[in-house]
């Protein structure tokens, strides 16, 4: 998608519906990712979690970015999660075309 | 509902839709403050088969300002759970309904009620498991509603709070004529003033009554009454009009989850995110008619503290330029004020900041933090209930009433018009003259200044809840009203 018509077209929201389980320190790994290494977004040194680590997140989570600022918003429960992550912006994108 | 319907998203979430504010002091117990938020505009007695109810997925919330900075100091929410006894009929009772808790009623409401104090964080659960009345249906379904809405009043204590509450259905508490008003500013009483846009064959030419919209109208309420240390920041009663903690600013707000995805074959959507707020209401009729379409929406959206953004529209309102066009040398000080460079200070200092010492005799109710301007119903906790009460509240010489905090019978469809007509423009600019019929022009919907009934249109309790029982289903039946001329 390029940068000019997603700023026609405006944000893109994502749902994942089905239930997964807790992915194990995913707060942490979200605040980290908040102040991430340049590029990847990935935490240096972390590997990335499978979505088999996510059992016992409860419900489903919907994740919508609005820009192209490398932030998402997570919407979870009854909480929202800001995250600065361009790859995972990228790959939302990438699979959202 | 000096406020229904009067943004354009907003007018399709009738259940997050605030249509009024009030804040006095009880008449019946004047060391408590009454509290009412009312939501779910224009309801109709009769309807069924979904009668209204709160939105479970709705967050509620009164909320106070203590400081004048526009932000809750305290808030009050509540949040609603149904449950449906028996899902296999489509049946709202089964039965009569006597009680709350019986089977018969297949779809009960109940809330939570929490305390919040910001400062602090701490919240207080004030009571759980409340349950709201049913919907008044019929002598068949509710026999008894009186007993009904009597049982739903609870009293709370809990964490050092104590007071009563009730969150359900009542009859409509605001009166206004909407289908003349919004048919191009039509004034029924004065209609033959209007320069009805050069069209002939209008109907229009002659004095004609009011017409109470409302009447036969129902609307979700939740009232709270508290006394009054327990909303002042001094956490004490103030010791007079004049007392640092004497006034506080009121507004509701109605707030829903961030995401909410429709799923294909999946019968409710999926909720999800942090709440956002989507209503708010302070003072009658901003929304409604000061702020503009496009800006309406935005308002919505924001917190009082957010409104210096919105300061054109108070200091020269667009309704108050009309009036003159509209009434044709009904209003020539106000035409000739209007030509000039128009500063509406006296609506500024009524809907954003309150009116400070000095301009009102014996009376302010200022409650604003330097550079701050918020719509807030700013209520002088200090002024006592009035013992003869006048609906035209301030500019009436009442104290007691609208803009100092809201009672239900407060004309303040005709209080506001006459303020945006120049009659309360001679408090901030000596040098300007009222023109007599800023004074006279009204809605024509009560038999004058001291008339607490609307003509007998409307039914208010003397004490808690307030607002009168909820109009039948069976009773009301159809509406069916046609003016001719």
């Amino acid at each position: 998608m390029s940068r000019r018509r997603f700023l026609r077209t405006g944000s893109v929201t994502m749902a994942a519906a089905a239930v997964v389980g807790a992915v194990p320190g995913l707060p942490s790994l979200l605040g980290e990712a908040e102040s991430e290494a340049p590029g990847s977004g990935a935490v240096a040194g972390a590997a990335s979690p499978a979505l088999s680590d996510a059992a016992g997140l409860e419900g489903p989570v919907t994740a919508h970015v609005s820009d192209l600022s490398g932030q998402v918003s997570l919407f979870v429960q009854d909480r929202t999660i800001v995250v600065r992550d361009p790859a995972l912006v990228a790959r939302l994108l990438a699979a959202a075309r | 509902m000096s406020s229904h319907r009067e943004a354009p998203q907003i007018s399709k979430d009738p259940v997050a839709d605030s249509t009024d504010v009030y804040a006095f002091v009880s008449p019946w117990a004047p060391s408590t403050v009454t509290l009412i938020a009312n939501y779910i505009p224009l309801q109709l007695a009769d309807g069924g088969p979904n009668f209204y109810e709160f939105g479970d997925d709705v967050l509620y919330e009164i909320h106070i300002d203590q400081t004048g900075d526009g932000t809750p100091d305290v808030s009050f929410q509540f949040q609603f759970t149904t449950t449906t006894v028996d899902p296999s009929t489509f049946l709202y009772n089964t039965g009569p309904i006597t009680s709350l808790t019986d089977s018969t009623w297949n779809r009960k409401q109940s809330y939570t009620l929490t305390r919040v104090d910001h400062a602090s964080g701490a919240t207080t659960t004030l009571g759980s498991g409340l349950l709201c009345p049913p919907c008044n249906i019929g002598r068949l379904s509710t026999p008894d509603y009186h007993a009904l809405g009597a049982a739903a009043v609870h009293r709370f204590s809990a964490g050092g709070y104590s007071g009563q509450v009730f969150a359900g259905q009542r009859q409509e508490g605001f009166y206004v004529d909407l289908g003349a008003v919004f048919d191009l500013g039509i004034l029924r009483p004065f209609e033959q003033d209007h320069n009805m846009f050069g069209l002939k064959n209008t109907g229009l030419g002659r004095m004609a009554a009011g017409i109470n919209s409302t009447h036969f109208l129902n609307v979700h309420s939740l009232a709270l009454e508290v006394p009054i240390e327990q909303v002042t920041k001094s956490g004490g009663r103030p010791s007079s009009v004049s007392a640092s903690d004497a006034v506080i600013g009121v507004w509701t707000t109605a707030s829903r989850r961030a995401s909410i995805v429709n799923i294909a074959g999946q019968g409710k959507p999926t909720e999800t995110g942090a709440y956002v707020q989507v209503s708010r209401l302070g003072n009658p009729l901003v929304n409604e008619v000061l702020i503009g379409l496009g800006d309406k929406d935005t308002w919505n959206h924001l917190p009082p503290s957010s409104d210096k953004q919105f300061l054109s529209y108070f200091s020269n309102p667009g309704l108050a330029q009309l009036l003159p066009t509209l009434y044709p040398g009904v209003f020539p000080n106000l035409a000739k004020y209007n030509a000039g460079k128009p500063d509406r200070a006296d609506l500024v200092a009524i809907l954003l900041t309150g009116l400070p010492s000095g301009v009102v005799p014996g009376f302010q109710n200022e409650l604003a933090a330097s550079g701050v301007y918020a719509d807030e119903l700013r209520l002088n906790l200090a002024v006592p209930p009035a013992k003869k009460p006048s609906n035209l509240g301030l500019v009436g010489g009442d104290a007691a009433g609208f803009p100092n905090g809201r009672r239900v019978f407060d004309d303040v469809a005709t209080i506001e018009l006459r303020a945006l007509a120049g009659a309360t423009l001679p408090l901030v600019d000596k040098s300007y003259k009222a023109d007599a019929a800023a004074g006279e022009v009204s809605f024509g919907l009560t038999d004058g200044p001291t008339d607490l009934r609307a003509k007998g249109t409307e039914y208010y309790n003397d004490g808690f809840p307030v607002l009168g029982m909820p109009l039948s289903g069976f009773e009301v039946g159809p509406i069916s009203r046609v003016v001719g001329h």
